[in-house]
Formats: structure tokens, sequence, C-alpha cells
């Protein structure tokens, strides 16, 4: 997959620079081949890295009509992106499923000028590959083509994105094969891990939750998508962001047009919503006013692997505070993560061969609730053991101040992916439009990387003391009940874990389709997430 | 349906020939002499000792994206014992002489490396990392005494580690079990037919012994390749690599004289099957039950990486993949029954195979999506593709290969990977190769390839539906 690092989808940016040159002193890097090679690579002397941060300003652009654009040139291949993305702060409102319907069609479903086969048509034969997605938090169109024919291809994303045409046999298409993925939804455990732990943490009307029935689906018109086309993917609030083999003059120049356009054309189909002031959007989320869940609880499903989460929502913080996050990072590093130090990866995997993947995230905003969350893959006789030894490694972060060396390893790493987050004109782009869209100022920036390099031992327990409370979290997993609970509990170490193993709250099996339910749980009713 | 011809405006012809041009020919306007012009400049230089380096530059990075690969995979593991090369791929991270275990992703990860990882495919074996430009030299310190001084230590947990991957991605999997079933009924006894973690009742008799003698074998620089892309050049790199890397001997490595990797080939058990169908191409179709949406699939033998023909074949993909594809449109678009359909081309050193699979919706019965497949088959071996629509496909082709190439991680193991498939330098001529190809040349290779007594069939039915047997 290319470029699995996307600042849209909210993950962590990867690779490559496009602004400052040569920067680091590569021929520094070589200075040691002339001699020996050292015993151990401890005495290499390798050249000291300095992480830069781009500055915002050289790539920041405001069209005529107000209109915020990024545009970040890399020459190095002939190709361009370009993103269009709007902040959805009216999810909650929206009907489930509409949003993506809307998108999906918008794609499929032909323009006013063009049928559906005559856009694909279109597309395809310019090698481009045109995607517009709807969130619970913004709204992306997405385009990347060869350079020599973007003004084309732009033309062809704007016209979609100014009248679509919503083909009434495209929709019904979509709609059975929707009908098709619906289902089929309870055959992955990973899905109905998913989808549990979603319910359980946010409830099952939370936009990040919800999860689409086949009745709704069938209840869902053509009309509504078209008027949920006028009302959501407006000009108003839009950010643009472009980068590759383009000239900024000519990529301005043509945005500037086809904006225009697009305003114009909103302005004749609909009424126009207010303006998202986007650099001071309020907060779209509140922290869930529910009690926060604990406990364990499980869906049965035959795979001989479980799916396991641990996890909590986290209040939003209060402003972009760099201190706050780069600490918590490293907390998150140091007991999971996706890097090559994490503890419960050398020990679960490495040590005690329990899982084949254990990983963590953790999230904290000013905009929106936050989550921590510990995932495992593990075989499902194992998942006591394994639920033992992650309590295990939480606890001991929260107990015991890291090491130097630990920290250190960590702080490197934080400030690679630090600096892999702008070492490419793509992803430049992206964080900048980002730091729009978000409201985030450019500066938190700088200031993370400085909070890195100062990071203390004590920086680091702190945060894990204040966020990694392990009676806090729920646990949610699929596979064998009867396999994974079946273990002494006089052999686990914390009572924590013996207290979830001790009540285990069976979910209901749901027909896949309308999600009801095919039988009741077999524990107490006022454990059901439902409730 | 509506034809291409009433689709396709003069505009859009513009936009078609423009895209192509652009793409394939700015090489061309480079070439007075009619040498192909590479998609990627790329360095390259072999040590004395046979290892072979490939340096791309990518000037404004500031990470380098390093791998190096072995050309030994699991067709190389000896009968009976297969998984061996993948628990080879997994004791090399297990320490070396002066590393302790756990050791060598500290180190990367204090220098701030990303991204250290390995894979093991039928015809390699690959290893590879993200590092610093700064760091650089750490990479070929720890790989090269990787491949120097490597003890493996203790193969329990690794074998653990690599059934519960195989847990992971085929026992776990809605549709593992059975991909790997068809694979298998495609391939036969062939050497690429084995299950890529190994047998699990084989995986669990390896020794490290046997483990350490089919290193000493394989790992030896006549089969090892280096791909290196960030802020760099060969004439940077190679001072380097021949200070870590010159230091590998053959004759360190082997137990009897040092071989060139001529015998490495000569003893290859994998063989160049060609076009020779595998033998249970016209076996009675599989069918299994999965927990997935009902499914047939249909498999021919296809070129392998390096035939002449393997360009044309991935055109062949291009013309029936894609929204405005054959099988999209005519099949999931026309037809009601269908939910997706599209090909897949397995491109291995010695062999390939092309594979079409159809979806069915909610409710609906896969055999009878083998006709509507064969029709579209039936039309590509009779009817020369149309210029208009051979256009798109090539542009489609080249706009997504150019894509592939765009990340210097993802470039670094395009490279590697091309190197372990035997043609390292497809992409110096892969471009005009691809704009040489005639609709006549197209339709040829359809009437090679798809024929019905080279077919085997693969049928997922949906657990709960019909006569259900175990899933093989």
């Amino acid at each position: 997959m290319r470029r699995s690092h996307r600042p849209w989808l909210g993950s962590v940016g990867l690779l490559l620079a496009a602004v400052l040159g040569r920067p680091l002193g590569i021929d520094a890097a070589f200075a040691s081949t002339e001699s020996e090679i050292p015993p151990h690579p401890n005495e290499l002397e390798l050249p000291r890295r300095t992480v830069q941060i781009p500055p915002a300003e050289p790539y920041l652009h405001r069209l005529s009509q107000g209109t915020p654009a990024v545009v970040v040139e890399d020459h190095t291949l002939p190709l361009v992106e370009l993103f269009v993305v709007l902040p959805a702060d009216d999810a909650a409102a929206t009907p489930t499923g509409l949003e993506d319907l809307t998108a999906a069609m918008m794609r499929r479903g032909g323009t006013e000028r063009r049928s559906a086969d005559a856009l694909d048509e279109a597309i395809d034969s310019l090698g481009a590959e045109i995607r517009l997605d709807g969130g619970d938090r913004r709204r992306v169109a997405h385009l990347d083509c060869l350079a020599a024919t973007f003004d084309e291809a732009v033309a062809i994303l704007f016209e979609i994105l100014r009248r679509p045409a919503f083909d009434p046999q495209r929709f019904e298409s979509l709609r059975a094969n929707l009908a098709s993925i619906l289902a089929g939804r309870n055959d992955d455990p990973i899905d109905l891990m998913e989808r549990e732990l979603a319910w359980i943490l946010y409830g099952r009307s939370d936009p990040r939750a919800r999860q689409l029935t086949g009745p709704e689906l069938e209840a869902i018109e053509v009309d509504d998508l078209a008027a949920h086309h006028r009302r959501a993917w407006r000009p108003e609030g839009a950010i643009l962001a472009v980068s590759g083999a383009i000239d900024t003059a000519r990529a301005l120049r043509i945005l500037e047009s086809q904006v225009a356009l697009w305003r114009q054309t909103a302005g004749e189909v609909g009424p126009t919503r207010g303006a998202t002031k986007i650099a001071s959007a309020p907060p779209t989320e509140r922290p869930t006013e529910r009690p926060p869940p604990t406990g364990f609880y499980w869906v049965q499903h035959p795979t001989p692997q479980a799916k396991v989460s641990l996890a909590r929502t986290l209040a939003p913080i209060d402003g972009w505070n760099a201190a706050e996050i780069a600490a918590l990072d490293a907390a998150n590093e140091i007991l999971g993560g996706t890097g090559l130090l994490s503890r419960l990866g050398g020990r679960l995997r490495g040590r005690e061969g329990l899982v084949y993947r254990v990983l963590s995230e953790v999230e904290r905003r000013p905009d929106a609730a936050g989550l921590f969350r510990i995932y495992l893959d593990t075989s499902t006789v194992n998942v006591p053991t394994a639920l033992d030894a992650t309590v295990d490694e939480i606890e001991r972060l929260r107990q015991r101040r890291v090491s130097p060396r630990e920290l250190e390893a960590i702080r490197q790493e934080l400030l690679s992916r630090l600096a892999q987050r702008f070492d490419s004109a793509d992803e430049i782009a992206g964080y900048l439009a980002e730091n729009l869209l978000l409201g985030r100022p450019h500066s938190f920036w700088p200031a993370y990387r400085e909070q890195l390099e100062r990071l203390g031992a004590g920086d680091v327990q702190r945060a894990a003391r204040r966020t990694f409370d392990p009676a806090r979290l729920v646990v949610v997993g699929a596979g064998s009940a009867t396999v994974a609970t079946d273990r002494d509990p006089v052999a686990l170490r914390h009572p924590l874990v013996r207290r979830w193993l001790d009540k285990v709250t069976l979910l209901p099996t749901r027909d896949p389709y309308t999600l009801e339910r095919l039988e009741p749980s077999e524990t107490a009713a006022s454990n059901d997430p439902e409730r | 349906m509506l034809s291409i011809a009433s689709l396709a405006d003069a505009r859009l012809r513009r936009g078609v020939a423009l895209g192509i041009l652009l793409l394939l020919c700015a090489a061309a306007r480079a070439s007075e002499d009619s040498t192909p012009v590479p998609l990627i400049a790329a360095e390259r230089f072999a040590l004395a000792n046979g290892m072979r380096f490939v340096v791309v530059e990518r000037p404004r990075a500031v990470t380098v994206s390093a791998g190096w690969l072995v050309a030994t995979g699991t067709a190389h593991d000896p009968p009976g014992r297969t998984g061996m090369a993948h628990a080879l791929e997994h004791l090399l991270f297990q320490g070396t002489g002066t590393i302790r275990p756990g050791e060598l992703a500290t180190l990367y990860a204090r220098a701030g490396a990303t991204g250290l990882n390995a894979t093991t495919r039928r015809d390699f074996t690959a290893f590879f990392v993200s590092l610093p430009a700064e760091a650089l030299e750490l990479w070929f310190w720890l790989e090269s005494d990787r491949l120097l001084d490597a003890r493996f230590r203790d193969l329990g947990p690794e074998r653990a580690a690599i059934l519960e991957e195989r847990q992971l991605r085929v026992e776990a999997s809605p549709t593992g079990r059975l991909e790997e079933a068809a694979s298998t009924a495609f391939w036969g006894d062939h050497p690429y037919g084995r299950p890529n973690s190994g047998r699990p009742e084989e995986l669990r008799q390896l020794t490290l012994d046997e483990l350490r003698s089919h290193f000493e074998r394989h790992y030896r620089p006549a089969n090892l390749v280096a791909v290196l892309v960030g802020p760099l050049t060969a004439a940077d790199v190679r001072p380097l690599a021949e200070l870590y890397f010159g230091r590998l001997e053959p004759a360190d490595r082997a137990s009897a004289a040092a071989e060139p990797a001529e015998a490495i080939v000569a003893e290859d058990p994998v063989t160049d099957v060609g076009d020779v169908p595998p033998a249970s191409a016209t076996a009675t179709p599989l069918v299994g039950h999965c927990d997935c949406r009902p499914q047939i699939q249909l498999s021919y033998p296809a070129p392998a990486f390096a035939d002449s023909d393997a360009v044309a074949a991935e055109l062949l993909v291009a013309l029936l993949n894609g929204r405005s594809g054959r099988l999209h449109r005519n099949l999931v678009l026309e037809r009601g029954a269908v939910f997706a359909a599209y090909a897949r081309h397995t491109r291995l050193r010695h062999a390939g195979r092309l594979t079409l699979i159809a979806e069915a919706r909610r409710g609906g019965s896969p055999e009878a999506l083998a006709a509507l497949l064969e029709v579209e088959l039936d039309r590509l071996r009779r009817e020369p593709v149309g210029s208009f629509e051979l256009d798109k496909a090539k542009n489609r082709l080249a706009a997504n290969t150019l894509r592939r190439l765009e990340e210097p991680s993802e470039l670094m193991l395009e490279l590697l990977f091309h190197h372990g498939l035997g043609r390292g330098d497809l992409l110096d001529s892969w471009a005009a190769q691809l704009e040489a190809i005639s609709a006549a040349e197209v339709q040829r290779l359809a009437e090679r390839l798809f024929r019905p007594e080279r077919r085997t069939t693969a049928l997922f039915l949906r657990r709960g539906t019909g006569t259900e047997d175990a899933p093989p």
C-alpha cells in the first residue's frame, strides 16, 4: 500500500523531506570509513542529528475567495496529489450511513455532465485516482494524478464536488454490495471486537460507534444523498492541500478558478451554511457523560486466535499542550506503541511467546475526547496469562521510573518519527492543512520537539500514572470464551485480572444485517452495554 | 452498456494521449540513441565478493531506507522441512557474538530508526529498516555483523512466534485456510505450493543445526543484494559497503569450497516452469467453506517475473481491473449477482499465477460466476483490444507503478523484490516495454494463457450453505 501514513487519517507520518535541501551532514556520516571498524556499534561516532521542522509560511496561501490552500512542491516524480478537506461538525446530527453513502455515490454516480460510466472512464483514462470519504470529523476528497493531467483531473474532481448526479442504478448496485458487507460483518473477529468495543466505550448512538443496519440502509433514498450533498459538501470552510510536481503559481491558478466555480454552484443549488471558523473551531465532541465502562466483555467467535483490546476514553486536554502530549507519547511507546522497544512486545512476544502482535495507542487532543488502547493478537488459551503480563507491565511503568538508557532510546525513536512527519511534500502538506483544520498552531511542532528533547523519567511516570490506570480499563475480546477464560485464577498475579475473569460478560450474538440480538446474554443484563 | 466510442469525446482522447506520452516518453526525449531511459535513476555496483548494491538518490530526504535480500525463500526449503527460510528470518534477530538478543532493535531505535522488519517470500528473504541519514554507518555495522557472526540461540520462542503468526494470517483469517488450499491446488507439488510459514508439523521438527547449515549454504555474498534510497549516492555508499560487507567471504560461509552464485541456481530445487501448467490444473475443482462471501477463483499459469511477456500480462490485468475495467463494468455493474470481480497476478521468479476472482452478493451462488468470467476471457482471446481502451489501461498501469515508487521505503522494497525475483533492472526498460505492447500482442497472450485445460478452479462457499465439508 502506498503511503500508509496519512495525516488525514490521523496516523503517524512516515518519511521524507522536501524543503531543506540536503540538511543533515550526510557527508560527515562517512567520515569513519577510513578508520578501523569499532568492536561495538556504540563506539561509532555518528554525526549529531538535528530534527528540522519546516516553516509553514512558504507553503500557506489564501485564494481570493478566502479559501486556505497549502502547496508543497516536489518534482521527484511526475505525480500530484490534492486533498479537499471539509470540517464535519454536524456528524452527530446526520443519519447513520448517510455520510458514507453520499461520499461513495458522489464518486460512483456520475455528474450532471457525465454519466456514471463516462466519469469512471474519464478518471481511469487519465491514470488518476479520485476518492471521497465522509467521516465523523471531516469530509475528504482526494485526487492523485499525473502532473501533466492535473488541470483535467482537478476539473473532474470539482465537477464531482459541484454537481454529482447520484445515478439511481449505481446507487442500487452500491446498496446491494453494502447489504452483502453488512451480512458478513460477523465473519472477522477483529470487526466484531471493534464494533463491541466502540459501543461499550462511546455508546451506540455516538458518531464514532454507530453502525449502519440493513433496515437503515434500505430506508436511504437517492434524494437523501442529494440533499445531504447540498448541505454538507460546500466550499465554505474548505481547506486545500496540494503536493507534488507542480509549480505553486500554477496550482493556485487552477484552484482559484475551480473554487470560484464551486462557490458559484453552491450559491445556486442551496442555502449557504455558515462558514466554519477554521482556526478556532469549537470542540465538536465532548467526553461522554456515560459512566466510564470497566470490566471484561467477550463476544463469541470460532477463531483460534483471540482479538483483545484494553481501552479507556480520555478527557480533552487544555489546549495543544506539547509537554503533556510528548510525555504521554513517550509513556505509550515504552509500554507498547508500534516501535521496536516496547516492554509489552519484548515480554509478551519476545520472551514469553504469548502473542504475535501487541500494540498500544494513545491520543489526547483539545477538541475531542481521546483514547488509550492496548491491542493483542493471542492464542485464545493464552488470554488470561497475556492480560496478567499486560497489567504487570502497566503497573511497572506507573510505579518505577524508566532508566536513562530506555528513555533516551524512546526519545530518539519519537524524534525520528517527528522528522518523518515533515519528510516529504505530501506529509508536509497534510500536517499543515491539518493544523488549519484542528486549530493547531504550527508552533506546536517545534515545542513538541523541545519537550521530547528535555523529557525526564518523572514526566513519563506522571503521564503513565495519570492515564494508564488498569482499573479504569475495559477489556473487550473476540474468540472462544470457554477457552479464553478457562484458567485457574490462582496462577494469576494481579487481583484485577482475576476479577475480570471471575465476571465475564458474554455479549449477545447479533444478526449481522439487522444487529438485532439472536440470543440473550448469558450474564446479568445490568452489564449489557446497550442499557 | 454504452460503448467506449460514445464515452470518449475528443478532449478525453487528448487526455489519454497526453498522459501516456508524458509518462513513458519523457524518457525518450532524453534518449536520442533510443536506449530506454529508466523510470528511476539507480546506481549499481558489486563488491569483489559478489554482493551487489543499488543506490537511489533522493537528495531532499532526511531518512535512508535500507534493506538487503538473500535470494533464498520458502521454495528453497528442503523437502519435508518447510518453514526453514522463515525460521531463519526470525533467528537472525537473535543477536550475534557481539550483539545480545534484543539489542539489535534497541541500537536501531536509539539511533532513531523505524520500521525494522523482515519478510520471507517464496523466492527470497529480505531485511529492512529506515533510519536517519546520520546513522547510516550503524546499518552497515549491524547488518554486516548479522551476516558474519549470527548466533542462533533458541528456536523455541521463534517457533512459537511463527505459529502465532500463522494463526494470525491463516487460521484466524476468514479465508486464510481456503486461500492456502487454493494455492496448493494450483501449484501441486511445486515448491511454490508450500505454505509460506511452513507446515506446523514440519516446523516443530526443525533443529538449530540444520538451520545453521541452511544459513551457511545460502547466505553468501553472491546471493545477496542491498538497496539504499535516501540522500546519498553510490560514491557515498561504496566505501562503507567495501569496509563492512567486503568482509564477507564465500569461503567462510561454505562448508565446502566456495561456490559461485550459478552453483546455487543450479542446485535450486525450483525449476523454471514457464508456461507448463501445474500438474493439478485439470483436477476436480477445490470446494471449501468459510465465513466469507461466496466466490470463485480461476487460476492460470502466467509468465514469470522476468519473462518477456510479464509486462504484457500486467497490462492484461490492468484491462480487466479498475472501476472502468472489464470485470467491474461488465460483471459488477451489469450483473446483479456479483459483489466484486477482479484479476490478481502473482509474479514469481520462475513462474506466475494469474487468478480471476468473482465474489457473489448476499445469497448468491458462485458457481454461475465462472461462466461470466469465461465470457470476458473469451472476448480477450477473440477480439483485439481497441486503441482507446489499450491506452487507458497503459495509463492506469503506468500511473499506479509510479505511485509505488514515490515513497523511499516502498521504492527500496520494490527494487529489492525485483532483484529477488530475478530482474533487478526491470525498471530500466519497463516503460519502453509497456509502451511497445500492441493490441495484437495482448490478444496473443490471452489466447496462450486462458485455456480451459490449464485452469485450476476453487469455489469458496459460505459456511452454513449446502453440503459442508470440513475446510481443507
